[in-house]
């Protein structure tokens, strides 16, 4: 009797505290949505929308700048940026992840908004709907597009190898690269359906528009040497769009003057200050302005006022400070101008250049830079093919300093990196890298090749 | 639960059953040890769970049959036992000193250590009773072999990393399991708990040890207890108190002085020297900018030569009192204590105080028995600023960055002597790194970083036996902590009035609220006997729940009113908008920021221990363990853990003749443990199994959806296969003891960050079950007993392990050109295959070429080259996690003096100086200071030197080569205490049972090539970058008792 209630006594003991806890063990997370119920309606769509414009990050301007002729090391330099600066580039740098992965951020974001479209009850929002859809196609074409820049070691072999073209939602499975002709066709096929459904009256240019679609095409275009095409598109956009005046200019990266602006990327508080990509907050600069591209300043062109601090810089003492992006609510915090017209007036030149029109192209430059000057310009003096480019490249490097171009411009110009004296002293010889170095290309980054067994690396690497 | 918990108690009561016993009688006498009665002895009668305790007079009474057996056993004593006869007295001697029968804690219970199979350590709680330190994880440095810890934050009551038998994880928690009076506690936080209360300490190692504590065993398990009372004893009060101070420990790294410095400037065409001061400078030293300093002029402002160590560290205070009250009655005892403790850091800022107060009580009535113990503990810690591991503390406020930075010429004084907290008025001027010293020490000044904390662990435990075999247990904990983080950046300081640039208002004030509750219950059942008097047989069974609570809710509020901040009413209202720029838009400036979190975790168990032995001569036992962990998916939750031990006592079989070994045991024990924390921290990575989706900021100030995580559903237990043969002897009569271990863990499934395609939209990494990893190794511990008689006690001991570890797969990660398989190549230590953890993969450094002063490589093939390039790192055979750790120490004592001193050492770790690569960095001349190494510097060709030529010095302290690699491996007096205990002649007519008075000392001496200021570091943190070194703790203290 007695052991049989010891028995029971013991299942009591183990089985009381066993079913009580039991559903204790079954717990969700707390802090975040479970997937299944992440998209309900319309306004979730424009959400994730708002997600996919955030990750157009900056890391542009700061690579095409640090990496290149136009900075040298600041005066307040701790260490800042100096691996970038000393020319150091293989798979494990940080360019090349944080490119990676913030494009193919907007890739899969735009995918899982296209996804989630088809999935939402849209009766009655569809007009919204094939906005938000267009401007999804339009910024995973950029994106591609973006990729497609740094990654490929050759825009003009079409079967050469690109990056992984995706238009569906990527998790866990390996991609092999795409080619050129391939990555291109995506990206034509994607502006094409961004073209049928954006609407047509949005103007806002801190957002998708049809004028970015025309604008990415003429930079596409330029790049991939189908030049005729580029022509007609950056022709649309200058017809539409006036070259802002010297004062329009200077209140243009004070995000007072919108005349020439195509498309920029807002920044508001709370987001990165494109200055501090130079600058430690409070002004100290850790990057400066380099000593070969101020001495092609020249100046009274409003582009120097622009470009150059001169009120805290003191080129005797070998200090120059970079003053394009000086805010005004914040310090440093300015838009992103990824699109102006006068890129447009560039390409154009650059394509009458290369199609020998040599006359035409000098006018198309004069009127850029006589936008830019308080008295009427010279005119260019070339009579070559690769004088015209070499002229062309000089007029990109001053007018689309800083704004995320020169090191895309020396490679797709197929010219090396030669760097002032002054600008790399101290620097293990980091003075030049020759057109043919495979640092004109980006590494895949290494998180990328470990992670990717159909992954191949770029040549050199 | 606690519903629950009042239903099983009512039923225990409702079950109590009569008992009614045959033949029985009453046995009493007295224990004794070689000094006197000997309270609190257990005595049981062998093969049941019948048993009494002795009181303060040593005195026990318990009713058995004649032909049982009583078993005395106390902890620290040789277990005796004697058969019942015809007497009704047995008055029991026991001695102290044979380590193999001494009784010790266990998983869940206690044992002595005669029958055990598995591998483990006590600690005795008097050697750390009485240590300085702030944490009593600190105190158990070297205390055991095979147990590492390393404390890389000087802070008082800083966290340590503790490792017990290596690393066994690569992206999972590796740190032991602690158990507090049977509560499972956070084993990151000591700094609210009273060392002084501790009363045991045992460290678990091998698989029969910790299996019982199954899912959370992997990292070994560190079990302690708090004191208590012990049965109708005298009423004791105690009372110690300490004071001292804290210092900090000598740099070893020289820097220029200000002429010295001022010449460099002058010759590399920078800073001061050479002619280009800003301003403020200028103005200071009174010499204008321009041109290059002459002599004159370096020597005139060379007059300024100061050590900005003075200004910013300090020799600190402690102070510590403790009062106990220790009483017991017939049927109950109690334990009550009280402490306080206070400590300054060797920095501005820093300090760290507290009040505990414990009271532990335990009933016994017949059959049932009941503890509870309760303590309390208030702690407040001011932060200096800056302080982080690893490169997070190149912050600019970091007072141990900053001596190295500033320049010796600009003095932290002003003409009166106070300090200059403010440097170059003109901030924006000033924003460089030359004014950076000034602004640490207004930060360190003005600036508040307050974390206010309150810890509570109690917990109750019932025993009832219910026959003279069976017996049943249930016991309910908690371990809470509440912290109250407050930093304020007051409007009057530099940091405070830049932190909201544009607006008027400026000042920052953030408060945190975390509060973390930690339950356990557990239910058992145990049931002991013994067949035909030498069978001894146990079984026990029991089931735990855990449940785990974690919230947070923190606000950050930009815009304070001057004079009001740090109150309620200092906030500038959110509403209010101003419009700097005239632009016709109102700007918010004063939204605050909130955050709240929640998180919660659980696990339920069941398992069974079984124990045989043959006569005490051999024995086995098994343990199973059933656990379900809320971490992983339905599929995954539950997983089964079990571990089997035998032992063999040579002496008491094929030994018992022998003189020269008086004990000699042999154990072996193999099984499997789990791990279900996928990261360190307890609450993360609790949602791994799922997909995620979050809002946030999203574009132009919009409120955005994103994927926030790719789940893996898939995500099941790290396991661990652990072997361990060790033995434990005693030679001559137990003057000399000892015990060896050889173990070998396998940890498979091993928790990873695998890496993931970038196309996925940079979700790069999945935490997931890959790979797979071993440490192999040794441990010896040693005993002499010198001279031991009435007068004079010497004793020396030594402990010592060997750990080897080794990646042994990665799967799903390629191996690169090299044929290296590597997860985190770009690191500076990485995880490979076929290395030890953390091994170091950098570019080797061959000096420098003495014809034009440029640096020297290595390439891979061994070949010298002047290109530095990261394809020709090489895997090192050094790693930052060390093959060699332990301690030796020494205890005397003669007549009533006494002398302790304990030795930590370390070997095979290497750790990087990022210290010292900093000041030899000749890019930062213009706003650092510099090492006088780098007067050194190549300057001619056929120079010989180990410093480049200074043209070519700047930045190499980024590259990622083994120059500052250097052998971190120490010997260290961790403490040195002599004391004196007051005769009992003079103490006859006073109050006092015994005075003792002491003076100790923490960190004394340390042996070590490391050229910073602190060898000691974790092994997580490879690189030292202005650490918060380990102070110098000097104390007098007096212990009296009455």
């Amino acid at each position: 009797m007695k052991n049989k209630f010891i028995l029971i006594l013991a299942s009591a003991f183990i089985t009381l505290t066993f079913q009580s806890c039991e559903d204790q063990l079954d717990i969700d997370p707390n802090s975040s949505l479970i997937a299944g119920t992440a998209f309900k309606n319309v306004d979730d769509l424009q959400n994730a929308l708002n997600s996919s414009y955030a990750r157009l990050n900056t890391r542009a301007i700061t690579f095409n700048s640090i990496f290149t002729d136009n900075t040298k090391l600041g005066k307040d330099n701790g260490g800042q940026e100096t691996q970038l600066h000393s020319l150091i580039l293989d798979e494990s740098n940080g360019t090349s992840a944080v490119l990676w992965n913030s494009r193919y951020a907007i890739i899969n974001k735009t995918a899982r908004i296209i996804e989630a479209s088809k999935i939402i009850d849209i009766t009655g929002s569809e007009s919204r709907v094939n906005h938000i859809l267009g401007q999804s196609y339009a910024l995973r074409a950029f994106a591609h597009f973006e990729l497609f820049q740094y990654f490929t070691p050759d825009y003009l072999n079409k079967e050469g190898l690109a990056v992984p073209a995706v238009n569906t939602i990527i998790t866990i499975e390996n991609l092999p690269r795409n080619t050129v002709a391939e990555v291109i066709a995506l990206i034509e096929t994607d502006l094409a359906k961004a073209i049928s459904l954006l609407d047509t009256s949005e103007t806002n240019n801190k957002y998708i528009t049809l004028d970015f679609i025309t604008a990415l095409k003429a930079r596409l275009y330029i790049t991939t040497g189908d030049y005729g095409i580029a022509l007609s598109n950056a022709n649309s956009l200058i017809a539409k769009y006036p070259l802002a005046n010297r004062t329009q200019y200077e209140n243009m990266y004070l995000d007072s003057d919108n005349t020439e602006v195509i498309f920029k990327v807002a920044r508001v508080t709370g987001d990165n200050r494109i200055g501090n990509t130079w600058h430690f907050s409070g002004g100290g600069p850790f990057i400066e302005m380099s000593n070969s591209l101020y001495n092609t300043l020249e100046v009274d062109d409003i582009r120097r006022n622009v470009l150059f601090n001169e009120a805290d810089s003191n080129p005797d003492e070998n200090l120059h400070k970079i003053n394009k992006y000086p805010g005004t609510a914040e310090e440093f915090l300015s838009d992103y101008k990824v699109f102006r017209v006068s890129e447009m007036y560039l390409i154009k030149a650059e394509v009458e250049i290369r199609n020998k029109d040599y006359a035409a192209s000098k006018i198309t430059l004069k009127s850029l830079k006589d936008a830019r000057f308080p008295t009427p310009t010279a005119t260019g003096t070339y009579s070559a093919v690769a004088d015209g480019l070499t002229y062309v490249l000089a007029e990109r490097r001053i007018e689309l300093a800083y704004e995320g171009h020169r090191y895309l411009d020396l490679k797709r110009f197929g010219k090396g990196l030669v760097r002032d004296d002054k600008d790399c002293s101290g620097l293990n010889d980091a003075c030049s890298i020759s057109s043919d170095d495979r640092r004109f290309t980006l590494p895949i980054p290494l998180s990328e090749m470990n992670a990717n067994t159909l992954m191949t690396q770029n040549p050199g690497y | 639960m606690k519903k629950e918990f009042n239903g099983i108690l009512t039923l225990l009561l409702a079950l109590i059953v009569q008992v009614t016993f045959a033949q029985e009688k009453q046995i009493s006498g007295t224990v004794s040890d070689e000094t006197g009665p000997l309270p609190g002895v257990s005595v049981i009668i062998k093969g049941t769970t019948t048993g009494a305790e002795t009181n303060f007079d040593g005195v026990y009474q318990i009713t058995a049959k004649p032909g049982d057996v009583l078993v005395f056993s106390y902890i620290g004593m040789d277990q005796k036992s004697i058969t019942i006869g015809n007497s009704n007295t047995i008055n029991v001697t026991l001695t102290g000193g044979n380590m193999l029968d001494k009784v010790v804690i266990i998983g869940y219970g206690k044992q002595s250590r005669e029958n055990i199979t598995s591998s483990l350590t006590s600690i005795d709680a008097k050697s750390i009773e009485g240590r300085a330190t702030a944490s009593i994880v600190q105190a158990l440095q070297a205390k055991a072999p095979g147990l590492n810890i390393s404390t890389s934050n000087g802070q008082p009551g800083g966290a340590s990393q503790i490792l017990l038998r290596g690393i066994n994880s690569i992206s999972g928690n590796v740190e032991p399991l602690f158990i507090m009076d049977g509560i499972p506690i956070d084993e990151d936080n000591f700094r609210s708990i009273n060392q002084a209360d501790i009363a045991t300490i045992t460290v678990l190692k091998d698989a029969s040890a910790t299996a019982i504590y199954g899912n959370r065993a992997t990292g070994g398990v560190i079990i302690m207890t708090s004191k208590k009372g012990t049965i109708n004893q005298k009423t004791t009060v105690q009372y110690t108190g300490k004071s001292g101070y804290t210092y900090a420990p000598k740099p070893t790294i020289k820097l220029l002085n200000s002429s010295q410095l001022l010449t460099l400037e002058r010759l590399q065409k920078v800073g001061t020297g050479g002619g280009k001061a800003n301003d403020y400078v200028s103005e200071v030293i009174g010499v204008p900018s321009g041109n290059a300093f002459t002599d004159e002029q370096i020597a005139q402002v060379a007059k300024t030569n100061v050590n900005w160590a003075d200004a910013l560290l300090r020799t600190g205070t402690t102070i510590s009192h403790n009062l106990s009250f220790t009483s017991g009655s017939e049927n109950s005892t109690s334990f009550t204590s009280l402490g306080y403790f206070e400590q300054e850091g060797i920095t501005l800022r820093s300090s760290l105080q507290r009040f505990n107060f414990r009271n532990n009580l335990t009933y016994t009535k017949n059959k049932f028995k009941l503890s509870t113990t309760f303590s309390a503990g208030f702690s407040r810690s001011n932060l200096a600023g800056g302080i982080g591991t690893d490169s997070a503390s190149g912050s600019l406020s970091n007072p141990f960055l900053t001596p190295y930075l500033a320049k010796p010429y600009l003095s932290p004084y002003n003409a009166d002597g106070s300090l200059n907290i403010i440097g170059n008025p003109d901030y924006d001027e000033a924003a460089g790194f030359l004014n950076t010293p000034y602004v640490a020490l207004n930060t360190a000044k003005l600036d508040i970083d307050r974390e206010t904390e309150i810890k509570i662990l109690a917990s109750t435990n019932a025993t009832y036996n219910f026959t003279d075999h069976l017996s049943s247990k249930i016991s309910v904990g908690i371990d809470f902590t509440e912290e109250l983080s407050k930093f304020i950046q007051p409007t009057n300081s530099i940091r405070g009035s830049q932190s909201n640039k544009d607006a008027e208002f400026k000042g920052a004030q953030f408060e945190g609220i975390r509060r973390d509750t930690r339950m356990n219950t557990l239910a058992g059942l145990t049931y002991i006997n013994t067949f035909g008097d030498v069978n001894n047989f146990s079984i026990s069974a029991f089931s735990e729940f855990l449940y785990s609570e974690y919230q947070e809710f923190s606000y950050h509020q930009v815009g304070l009113i001057p004079g009001l901040e740090g109150t309620g009413a200092g906030f500038v209202p959110g509403e209010t908008t101003e419009d700097p720029n005239n632009d016709g838009i109102k700007d918010y400036y004063y939204i605050p920021t909130l955050g709240s979190f929640k998180s919660n975790v659980s696990q339920f168990s069941y398992f069974t221990r079984l124990t045989y032995n043959y006569d005490n001569i051999a024995g086995l036992d098994l343990t199973v363990r059933r656990d379900a962990s809320s971490r992983f998916n339905k599929t995954n939750k539950w997983g089964t853990f079990w571990a089997t031990g035998a032992f063999w006592n040579l002496k008491k079989s094929v030994l018992n003749e022998s003189k020269l070994i008086s004990t000699f045991k042999l154990r072996a024990s193999y099984g499997l443990t789990g791990n279900d924390r996928v990261s360190n921290k307890y609450y993360d990575g609790l949602s791994i199994p799922f997909d995620l989706y979050n809002t946030g900021s999203g574009y132009n100030g919009s409120v955005s959806l994103y994927a926030s995580q790719l789940g893996n559903p898939n995500l099941k237990w790290e396991t661990t296969k652990k072997s361990n043969i060790g033995i434990d002897f005693g030679l001559f009569n137990q003057k000399i003891t000892g015990s060896f271990d050889v173990y070998s863990n396998k940890t498979t499934d091993v928790f990873i960050n695998r890496p993931n395609t970038g196309v996925s939209g940079g979700f790069t990494g999945i935490k997931d079950n890959v790979g797979s990893l071993t440490n192999k190794g040794l441990e010896a511990q040693l005993t002499y007993d010198l001279i031991n008689n009435d007068k004079f006690f010497w004793s020396i001991s030594a402990n010592g392990s060997y750990n080897k570890n080794e990646i042994t797969s990665l799967p799903g990660t390629e191996a690169d050109i090299n044929g290296n398989i590597i997860l985190n190549a770009e690191n500076r230590a990485i995880v490979s295959v076929g290395h030890t953890y953390n091994s170091y993969y950098l570019v080797r450094w061959a000096g420098v070429n003495p014809a034009n002063g440029k640096p020297l490589y290595l390439d891979r093939e061994g070949n010298i080259t002047e290109e530095y390039s990261l394809n020709n790192r090489v895997i090192m055979d050094k790693s930052s996690s060390p093959t060699y750790q332990g301690g030796f120490s020494t205890s005397i004592q003669y007549k009533a003096f006494s002398l302790d001193a304990n030795f930590s050492f370390t070997a095979d770790v290497y750790r990087m100086n990022g210290v010292l690569a900093l000041t030899e960095d000749t890019n930062l001349l213009a706003f650092s200071n510099m090492s006088t190494t780098t007067l050194n510097s190549w300057k001619q060709p056929g120079d010989v030197t180990s410093y480049p030529s200074l043209k070519y010095s700047g930045g190499l302290r980024l590259n990622n080569t083994d120059r500052y690699l250097e052998d971190a491996s120490y010997i260290r007096l961790k403490t040195l205490a002599i004391g004196y205990e007051l005769t009992e002649t003079v103490l006859k007519n006073t109050l006092f049972d015994s005075v003792k008075i002491y003076a100790q000392a923490e960190n004394l001496l340390t042996w070590t090539k490391w050229k910073g200021m602190d060898p000691e570091f974790s092994p997580y943190d490879t690189n030292d970058f202005f650490s918060y070194p380990n102070s110098q703790i000097f104390t007098f203290g007096v212990d009296i008792k009455l």
